[in-house]
């Protein structure tokens, strides 16, 4: 197990699109949201749909002179920095996840440095494994790293924003700052996830060994085979909604989904006091989630998938 | 000294074709051994077979290994080089040395920089910008900073110069080979190695038709070069190949008197290449 952290290291150096395609993104957001928030500092306008109709007001006289503009201005600085680079950097990770899994087992046989990898002391089952720890802990942690990076960027544009209209940046963007549940949810969202997506890391890693071209397509074209052949012959769905459950479940699992919609009202109801903490924390559900058999019955069709990737590796010689 | 490899009835089949038929041999420690046979005769099946790449059938011992059953273990007691150019393309010197120091514990980081010292070979590059004998300088300077018992070397110098082919050899036999080591060599440019080789295995069609030390064939292999009119007396003597070179006639013979050979003529020690084209076109016939 001492080859394990070189394994890692090896698929960062390999990889290199594992941490710059995030950063690439998270740099876009963190760059158009500062050019955009500061160039709507003293005396920029913003366009704003009021009771009495559309208008463009100042977005310094709003915040000094509207109460209630000044909470909601309040509770955006204390949560969108968590939330919108969260989606966009999770939506970036399943590209990410493909295109990395699809290669993970393919590129070495590719460029047929797999005789030279086999050439080294290290055996077949922890090559694989290191390939699965690179998907379900090192990406997420790469995302939730620059998740973190994002929200750090614009917050200081936020306080630099206050700043310039004469605000505490304290009082106006930090006070209310879910600095630990925020991160400490999104940590979760990002385990939770991964579990729930093993199989699915499973049957790329499996597509990938298998393949002897285009692992993206042995990936694809057989779940969409059985898909249309279950649906020729029985007049049913029951493999693509298994799918779509797979892909899209991993939320109503894992948070309180009855209680999103009563958290967002609370939150629009306190004008004095808001609570990300509380709002974040009220939302996991760990025990819906490890008592889900779905999570479990994953977990165990993700080791079969693995299983057959590292026999695939080890075993099948190609000449 | 125990073999390094001992094979008894090893054969492997892909479908109909017998890659290996049933063949024996052993691999003491301390020899250089070539492994030569034409293309598809089953030489890379037999390396991939004592590498543990492959399924066999038989016994195989790799110093004390089931290669098969072992790969991993085995791999930290065998290097070897498959072919050129099998390094990774984005990988960086520095990283390749890294790697390996982390995963080998059998590796010296300092052997491997005073090999690479000698090229010109800088840590920052990545492999593809390697000219592919660069590549293989860099694979070696590995390979012989790894301490092991056995090196294999399938087509090592394969699409290589003949300056790089000269020097790779060089360095092999005086910067890594000593007693304690073996190494296996197959190549189709036998020339450029029967002068480093202790041993040397034929192999044809799956099976072993030669498998003698370097003192040994030139015991038991001569050539005579005899004029037109002697060719008779010296086909009698049960020549196994015969060609005609300048107007003479070549005659190889496997164990038959030198002394009585002389007679009709000139004696040479056969090349590894002519011995070879003769035991290989006798199997045909």
């Amino acid at each position: 197990m001492k080859a394990f952290p070189w394994l890692l290291r090896r698929e960062l150096w390999e990889s290199r699109s594992l941490y710059i395609v995030p950063l690439v993104f998270l740099s876009l957001l963190v760059g158009l949201y500062t050019f955009g928030l500061l160039s709507h500092g003293p005396g920029g306008m913003v366009h704003i749909d009021m009771d009495n109709g559309d208008g463009a007001v100042n977005l310094e006289q709003l915040i000094k002179e509207e109460p209630h503009a000044r909470q909601a201005l309040k509770l955006a600085a204390g949560g969108l920095p968590f939330i919108v680079p969260a989606v966009l950097l999770n939506a970036v990770m399943l590209f990410v996840w493909f295109f990395y899994l699809t290669d993970s087992l393919y590129a070495e046989r590719k460029d047929r440095s797999v005789l030279f990898w086999k050439s080294l002391p290290v055996d077949d089952t922890t090559t694989v494994l290191s390939k699965v720890a690179t998907a379900v802990v090192v990406i997420p942690a790469i995302t939730f790293i620059g998740i973190m990076i994002a929200a750090a960027g614009m917050t200081l544009a936020n306080t630099v924003f206050a700043w310039t209209i004469d605000e505490s940046a304290w009082q106006l963007i930090w006070s209310q700052m879910p600095f630990l549940s925020a991160p400490a949810t999104l940590a979760y969202a990002l385990a939770v996830q991964s579990l729930w997506f093993a199989p699915v890391f499973g049957w790329l890693m499996l597509a990938s060994a298998w393949a002897r071209r285009a692992p993206a397509l042995w990936a694809l074209l057989p779940p969409a085979g059985i898909a249309l052949l279950e649906g020729a012959v029985f007049r049913s769905s029951h493999f693509l909604e298994l799918i779509g459950h797979r892909l899209t479940s991993v939320v109503p699992t894992a948070f309180r989904d009855e209680d999103i919609e009563g958290v967002v009202d609370e939150i629009h109801d306190s004008s004095d006091k808001i609570e990300w903490a509380e709002a974040f924390g009220s939302l996991i559900d760990p025990g819906s989630f490890l008592s889900d058999p779905g999570m479990w019955g994953g977990l165990v069709v993700a080791a079969v998938f693995i299983a057959g990737a590292i026999w695939l590796r080890r075993y099948r010689s190609e000449t | 000294m125990n073999a390094i490899v001992t094979a008894r009835g090893l054969s492997k089949r892909f479908g109909e074709t017998k890659a290996l038929d049933n063949i024996d041999f052993t691999i003491a420690p301390g020899r250089i051994v070539g492994l030569i046979g034409p293309n598809g005769a089953g030489k890379t099946t037999a390396l991939k077979a004592l590498l543990g790449l492959t399924r066999f059938e038989g016994d195989l011992d790799v110093m004390g290994y089931d290669p098969y059953r072992q790969r991993a273990e085995l791999m930290k007691k065998v290097c070897f080089i498959a072919d050129v150019a099998i390094l990774p393309r984005w990988l960086r010197v520095s990283q390749a040395l890294d790697f390996v120091e982390g995963v080998h514990p059998q590796f010296s980081r300092e052997r491997a920089e005073f090999f690479l010292a000698k090229t010109q070979i800088s840590h920052k590059q990545r492999v593809r910008t390697l000219s592919k004998g660069m590549v293989t300088q860099l694979h070696l300077a590995i390979v012989m900073a790894i301490d092991v018992r056995l090196l294999v070397l399938d087509e090592p110098t394969l699409g290589l110069d003949i300056l790089f082919r000269k020097q790779f050899y060089e360095t092999v036999l005086g910067d890594y080979f000593d007693d304690q080591r073996t190494i296996i060599v197959t190549t189709h440019q036998v020339e450029e190695i029967e002068n480093i080789l202790t041993d040397l295995i034929f192999i044809n069609d799956g099976r072993i038709v030669l498998n003698e030390s370097m003192d040994n064939v030139a015991e038991k292999y001569v050539e005579l070069l005899v004029a037109p009119d002697r060719c008779d007396a010296a086909r009698a003597l049960g020549a196994i190949h015969e060609r005609e070179i300048l107007g003479k006639r070549l005659f190889l013979y496997e164990g038959v008197a030198k002394q009585q050979l002389s007679e009709l003529g000139e004696l040479h020690r056969p090349s590894v290449a002519d011995l070879f084209v003769a035991k290989m076109q006798g199997v045909a016939a």
